[in-house]
């Protein structure tokens, strides 16, 4: 053997798992971060590219003179120019403003040297310029260059977490090979191995290992890129960059740790070594009295607490390493799985029929017009043939009105009214009302006091309301009806905790089965308040072609005319229902219906507020209509929709071809928020799962360093275990009272990582709360999962080392252990 | 009465052509009471008589009656229960626990069998070996001799049948040497116990009641 470092790929043979295993972490490790790297990489070379495609110039000059450009372009670090004008946003006029007509821009040929070489060149040719922020920004240079430069030091501790996993595994590997080979490293020193020799052996080792792992990893996170690219239809290429700062940190940290390990043999001197004698530091055991785990376990528990307390620094150690992965996993746990509790509460508020778009019949409102805005036929038939969609009805509803406002106001609960946003808004229209002295006054409040929505229901899905009954009945007479009374409604603002919307469950009225409600005919309410709206339009058409012929030539008069027209035949028109409304009653054309049955909550689809129920054929008969006047479809989804195309065609329907930032025109439409719902949640769930992913990655590389760590340590007390056998404890014994080491560390971690993890939660979610009302869920089986998954790698870590220790006393009483 | 009965009893070590004899056909008796020295060269199989005897190393063949039980036949529970029971050993390296005091390294193979300790009995181990001072010290705190004179007291606080002493004053200066082997065979004798003492010092041995020469893994004089 011409060298000592021969022996180092001896040892790596003499136990190949465990160097397989250790060359797995790495490249675990390595193939997560160069895909991350090569990734990132490749999203910036893209910006690039794309930015370049669009303002392919790094600076530009304003050119006073043309010897100015000249010497500009004969500087050695330009690497392109061209003159041109140049303009810049304005944010006064919306439009681009000339800045300078001779302008020079540049490429240099040094990016990374973006300020500089522009700081240079206005300096030493006196020209005035500009830098392309955003190409420089994607250069780490620019005014924002903090900002990138924490991008790019944010990559590295990255990049640096992952090394110490990667070589952590790698560390306790090499420490494992050297301890169970000490013998040999006392023997080398014996016959003339200098220090140096010795620690070449163990940095060789890590790095064999550690150069397997990269390459490997490279390769395969390479694959792993493409795969992302393919998948996100990016071109993302390989990137050297990634590869030279795996090597830099990865190789960086093994020069470290690899020299704690060479410590342990060149720390010791050659007859310690031959004698077996491990420790390079005596430990500072102190005398410890009986303790509780002692008087639970007896002597087991005793020996036990004792063996960990021998060295506090490595307990604390391990328990705080427990501590903090519990803690992250029960954090995310519980946000993961608070997360999916509101998202089952929220998904359940939507009812039977999440989707719906609908646009209620009301006086004055014709079915065709109502109809009219309604989502096309066909846009409705792409959304019924979505696989999740198992159910797609017609909705029938009007807004009736009532005879008696005031009667019915005086059922309002004071709980709704001071309570809740729509009871507050309630009290005051009500006051106005009341307050009012012209006609206008009260016809511009009628509607808000007056209507009530109605909604007629076939026999499925009025059978339905029967698990929401909480009075009365659903086989009503025919003048009977059926009232929806509760609600979880908007918490009115001034009792509000945060800055959200808080919602609060209330009764609406105080109404009870056996009173009753009049409702105005509502088939001739229809027809009255038709006839003086047609009458009404008439009359603007013709005041509007008036308006055109007298103020022909100046448009801005025209339609600042057109406007108060418009408005005018607005106020016209309520108090034209409101006549209507007012004769109907003064002529006792209502009638009253009876409530027969109440239901605390609208079962069949969302939105809270005090609405009539009925059978479609008492619906027909109490509001004039038949069932081909439906105002509506709703959707009912037995799983959540995952198909993006339902956004999509929810998307269409209420926006079209429209820009999606401009004000849209409210024509009525009505729906439920279901699909956008569901995206921001789903959102959500995707990022705290990804956090999750994260946090599960670093738990496993941290049990992997922890099984191999614990092997060590358990190796270095083999003697001790001898001992204890030759005193009389089996096999059996000696390894329940080695795992009890292992159940106290995960009894007392998890005790503290589940209170701290818990803890950090509610600390979250009380910040949370100030924005918006969320309950934390404590994440009961996660919590179960990690009680077991932490017992079954400390006492696995303990259990499968336990179990190999040598069969022969002999052994290990005469050279093992310390 | 034999406390301790070999018959034909041989421990090999590995295989084929790297097969060394430990022991070779070695048989030999033992009476209760008596205090036997065993030596011998280095490598002549000393160490592996005791080994086997006290059922800290099984042998390959032979059969092996210690207090009337066969333990060749036991399993490795058996084996540890009847080692904390009727033998006590004592190694040239202590073999203390280094996180228990004197006092808990004393009473350990008691509590393990699960039974209380005579506190008398300890008092008077500890008194006979000197260690009432040290009690509440640990290993590391003790001086060689003290912690052979701990390694003694744990061998005799269960009264064990056998006691098993491998090179006990290896580690110890002359005088510290004499004491121990002194405080040993005092012991033995006050407790009507048996002990099987390895040692390369031949005054020593011959303060036995017997002596064993034992070369390259064969008896040649019992």
């Amino acid at each position: 053997m011409d060298n000592y470092r021969k022996l180092a790929i001896r040892y790596l043979n003499m136990n190949k798992r465990r160097s397989a295993i250790a060359i797995f972490g790495v490249i675990v490790t390595t193939v997560i971060l160069f895909t991350f790297l090569n990734v990132m990489c490749g999203l910036l070379e893209n910006e690039r590219k794309r930015e370049r495609e669009e303002e392919d110039y790094e600076m530009v000059f304003f050119l006073q003179s043309e010897e100015q450009g000249e010497q500009i372009l004969s500087d050695r670090r330009v690497k392109s120019a061209y003159i041109g004008p140049y303009y810049e946003w304005s944010y006064n006029t919306q439009n681009e403003e000339l800045v300078h007509a001779n302008t020079l821009y540049v490429n240099v040929t040094q990016p990374y040297r973006i300020n500089a070489i522009f700081n240079d060149i206005c300096q030493n040719y006196g020209v005035e310029g500009e830098i392309n922020e955003y190409l420089a920004n994607l250069y780490f240079q620019g005014t924002d260059e903090e900002g990138m430069v924490a991008a790019a030091l944010f990559v590295l501790l990255v990049a640096y977490i992952f090394a110490i996993f990667g070589v952590g595994i790698v560390r306790n590997a090499i420490q494992l090979c050297a301890l169970e080979n000490i013998r040999d490293y006392g023997n080398l020193r014996c016959i003339g191995a200098s220090k140096g020799q010795l620690k070449s052996i163990i940095y060789f080792q890590g790095a064999i290992l550690e150069l397997i792992g990269i390459g490997i990893g490279v390769v395969l996170g390479t694959i792993v890129s493409y795969i992302v690219g393919a998948v996100f239809h990016m071109e993302i290429g390989f990137h050297l960059i990634g590869v030279i700062l795996i090597l830099i940190v990865f190789m960086g940290d093994l020069y470290f740790t690899m020299g704690e390990n060479s410590k342990l043999i060149t720390g010791m001197s050659p007859l310690s070594a031959i004698r077996g004698e491990y420790r390079i530091k005596k430990e500072k055991i102190k005398l410890r009295e009986h303790n509780l785990f002692g008087k639970i376990f007896g002597v087991d528990g005793d020996y036990a607490y004792k063996s960990l307390m021998r060295n506090r620094k490595r307990f604390f150690r391990t328990v705080a390493a427990m501590v903090f992965g519990i803690a992250m996993f029960i954090g995310i746990a519980g946000a993961v799985h608070s997360i999916n509790e509101i998202i089952k509460e929220k998904l359940a508020e939507y009812r039977y029929y999440q989707i719906y778009f609908e646009h209620r019949l009301g006086p004055g409102k014709s079915i065709e017009e109502v109809q009219a805005t309604l989502p096309s036929a066909k846009q409705l038939e792409r959304l019924t043939q979505l696989e999740e969609v198992t159910e797609a009805k017609r909705i029938y509803s009007c807004d009736i009105w009532l005879a008696d406002t005031e009667d019915y106001y005086q059922h309002y609960t004071e709980e709704f009214l001071t309570t809740t946003y729509g009871g507050d808004a309630m009290a005051r229209i009500h006051e106005a009302y009341q307050s009012a002295s012209e006609i206008e006054g009260k016809a511009r409040r009628l509607d808000a006091l007056a209507a009530i929505e109605c909604y007629g229901y076939d026999e499925t899905d009025y059978a339905r309301y029967e698990s929401a009954l909480v009075e009365g009945t659903l086989d009503i007479s025919d003048h009977g009806i059926v009232i929806v009374n509760q609600g979880k409604m908007e918490k009115a603002e001034e009792l509000t905790e945060t800055l959200g919307i808080e919602y609060v469950q209330v009764a609406i009225t105080d109404y009870h089965v056996g009173d009753t409600i009049q409702i105005v005919n509502m088939e001739r309410f229809g027809d009255m308040v038709q006839t003086e709206w047609e009458r009404l339009d008439k009359e603007a058409e013709e005041r509007e072609e008036q308006l055109r012929k007298e103020l022909a030539g100046n448009e801005q008069e025209f339609n600042q005319q057109v406007e108060e027209l418009e408005k005018e035949i607005y106020l016209e028109k309520k108090i034209a229902r409101y006549n209507c409304w007012q004769e109907l009653i003064s002529q006792g054309d209502y009638e009253t219906y009876t409530i027969e049955g109440i239901v605390n909550a609208d079962v069949n689809r969302s939105g809270s507020y005090f609405r009539i129920i009925l059978p479609l054929e008492q619906y027909f008969a109490m509001t004039g209509t038949d069932e081909t006047m439906n105002t509506g479809m709703q959707f009912h989804f037995d799983k959540i929709p995952m198909d993006k195309n339902l956004s999509v065609i929810c998307n269409e329907i209420l926006w079209g071809d429209m820009d999606i930032n401009s004000e849209i025109e409210y024509n009525g439409l009505d729906y439920s928020e279901y699909v956008w719902m569901i995206d921001e949640l789903m959102n959500m769930k995707k990022v705290i799962f990804f956090v999750l992913l994260i946090v599960i990655f670093v738990v496993l590389m941290a049990s992997l360093n922890f099984i191999n760590a614990t092997a060590s340590n358990l190796h270095l007390r083999r003697r001790e275990f001898a001992q204890l056998r030759v005193i009389g404890t089996s096999k059996e014994r000696l390894v329940k009272m080695v795992l009890l080491e292992g159940v106290i560390t995960t009894v007392i971690a998890n005790i503290l990582g589940i209170l701290l993890g818990t803890g950090l939660c509610i600390y979250v979610f009380y910040f949370v709360n100030l924005i918006n009302k969320l309950e934390f869920h404590f994440p009961w089986l996660a919590s179960l999962g990690c009680i077991i998954g932490s017992f079954l790698l400390l006492c696995g870590a303990i259990y499968v080392p336990m179990r190999k220790l040598s069969q022969s006393m002999v052994e290990d009483l005469t050279t093992g252990g310390d | 009465m034999d406390i301790v009965t070999m018959e034909h009893v041989t421990k090999v070590y590995g295989e084929n052509d790297t097969r060394v004899w430990g022991l070779h056909d070695v048989s030999l008796t033992i009476q209760q009471g008596e205090i036997v020295s065993v030596v011998g060269a280095s490598g002549s199989g000393k160490s592996t008589l005791l080994h086997v005897m006290g059922g800290v190393d099984a042998p390959t063949s032979g059969k092996i009656v210690v207090d009337g039980k066969d333990i060749t036949k036991l399993n490795d529970e058996q084996m540890a229960v009847f080692r904390r029971r009727k033998i006590g050993f004592v190694f040239q390296a202590y073999h203390l626990i280094p996180v228990l005091s004197v006092e808990e390294n004393i009473t350990m193979p008691i509590l393990l069998d699960h039974r209380k300790p005579d506190k008398e009995y300890v008092e008077h181990i500890m008194e006979m070996l000197g260690l009432q001072d040290r009690r509440k010290h640990l290993p590391n705190q003790l001086s060689g001799g003290q912690q052979q004179r701990t390694a003694i007291a744990r061998a005799l606080a269960n009264r064990p049948s056998l006691i098993l002493a491998d090179e006990p004053t290896g580690a110890l200066d002359s005088k510290n040497g004499s004491e121990v082997i002194a405080l040993l065979q005092n012991s033995v004798k006050q407790l009507n116990q048996t002990l099987v003492l390895i040692t390369h010092n031949i005054d020593l041995a011959r303060e036995a009641d017997r002596i064993i020469k034992i070369a390259d893994g064969e008896i040649v004089e019992a």
